[in-house]
């Protein structure tokens, strides 16, 4: 019960002010310690408890990822374009990086199955290759 | 008729094995091996129901169409190559789930005081099926690639359904049984909706 309220909060003000999905997912997966896999939310832990606050980020964290790696792979390149426009650098450097280093992986949950996580990689993969030929084609 | 010839070699192999593993003794620490087998199947099965969206996605036409749309060979190359090899790990997940399955259901028929040959039969010949199927469709991935093989899969899964059906009602204890348990996990490739 205290969870869902917890996840409530969460979607009312840290997600709500987030537009993109894929933003949201960055967002959740920057909560987690990369060292222990543990969530943390200050504000949320303040107003419920530790243990609930991060209850509540991992399961949200793995419904956006859900949500992701299974939506159709159009609305996925959506997603990626709007979100590598928003990062407030040139898009070109943005997607270089992003081929090069992958750093989409470390917004995986932990309790992902490897075929859904697999499935995530390999469409971000295609992603990026259509969002790099859409901005070649576009300058 | 030559090229049946491999499916039919594969599908005698296959009874041989699986006549070979039936009459297998039954090993001394058989009761853990059971325990450890079920929950590791309940936790297959578990994420088999989770991995139904992603066998439709995986084997439907959508992303495909919207890459032809993109009107480019290096990308239509880079998006068959991936989803081939997702498809391959698919069909490995699968089978293994099936495999196990069997186990399990060759542990209980041992220890069992009521064999039922028809039952027997009925899984034996449901599990070659499978696991020819799972062969067509590996060939077909390879020549193909993965796109608009949904009916394929929908046989195959409709079968590891049928298996789990046959197996579960009758050898697993209840809570690894579906149906018995409310909310519990749902045999690969139940009754669902969607289109193929």
């Amino acid at each position: 019960m205290d969870v869902e309220a917890a996840r409530e909060d969460l979607s009312n003000r840290s997600l709500a002010t987030i537009r993109l999905e894929f933003a949201r997912l960055i967002y959740l997966a920057s909560t987690r310690d990369y060292n222990t896999g543990r969530y943390y939310h200050d504000g949320l832990a303040f107003k419920f408890s530790e243990a609930v606050a991060a209850q509540a980020l991992s399961e949200a964290h793995r419904d956006v990822f859900k949500g992701l790696a299974l939506s159709p792979l159009e609305d996925l390149v959506d997603q990626l374009q709007a979100y590598i426009h928003s990062a407030g650098a040139e898009s070109n450097e943005v997607i270089r990086a992003w081929e090069k280093l992958e750093p989409y992986r470390v917004a995986i949950p932990i309790e992902s199955d490897p075929l859904t996580t697999s499935f995530f990689l390999a469409n971000v993969k295609i992603a990026l290759a259509i969002v790099r030929s859409r901005e070649r084609a576009g300058r | 008729m030559n090229g049946a010839l491999p499916f039919l070699a594969d599908g005698l192999v296959l009874i041989v094995l699986l006549i070979l593993l039936l009459l297998r003794e039954r090993s001394t620490d058989q009761a853990r091996l059971e325990s450890s087998e079920g929950d590791k199947t309940l936790e297959a099965l578990r994420r088999e129901a989770l991995l139904q969206e992603l066998t439709d996605r995986l084997f439907g036409s959508e992303d495909w169409h919207f890459i032809v749309k993109q009107g480019s060979a290096p990308l239509r190359r880079l998006f068959l190559q991936q989803r081939t090899a997702l498809a391959l790990s698919w069909l490995q997940t699968v089978r293994a789930n099936a495999r196990r399955l069997m186990r399990i259901h060759r542990a209980a028929v041992r220890t069992s005081p009521r064999l039922e040959p028809q039952v027997e039969l009925t899984v034996a010949v449901d599990y070659l099926l499978f696991e020819v199927l799972c062969q067509v469709i590996t060939l077909a991935i390879w020549l193909r690639g993965p796109v608009a093989m949904g009916r394929l899969v929908g046989y195959a899964d409709d079968l590891s359904a049928r298996l789990y059906e046959v197996i579960a009602t009758r050898m697993l204890p209840p809570e690894l049984a579906y149906g018995n348990t409310k909310g519990g996990p749902a045999p690969p490739g139940a009754p669902r909706a969607r289109e193929r």
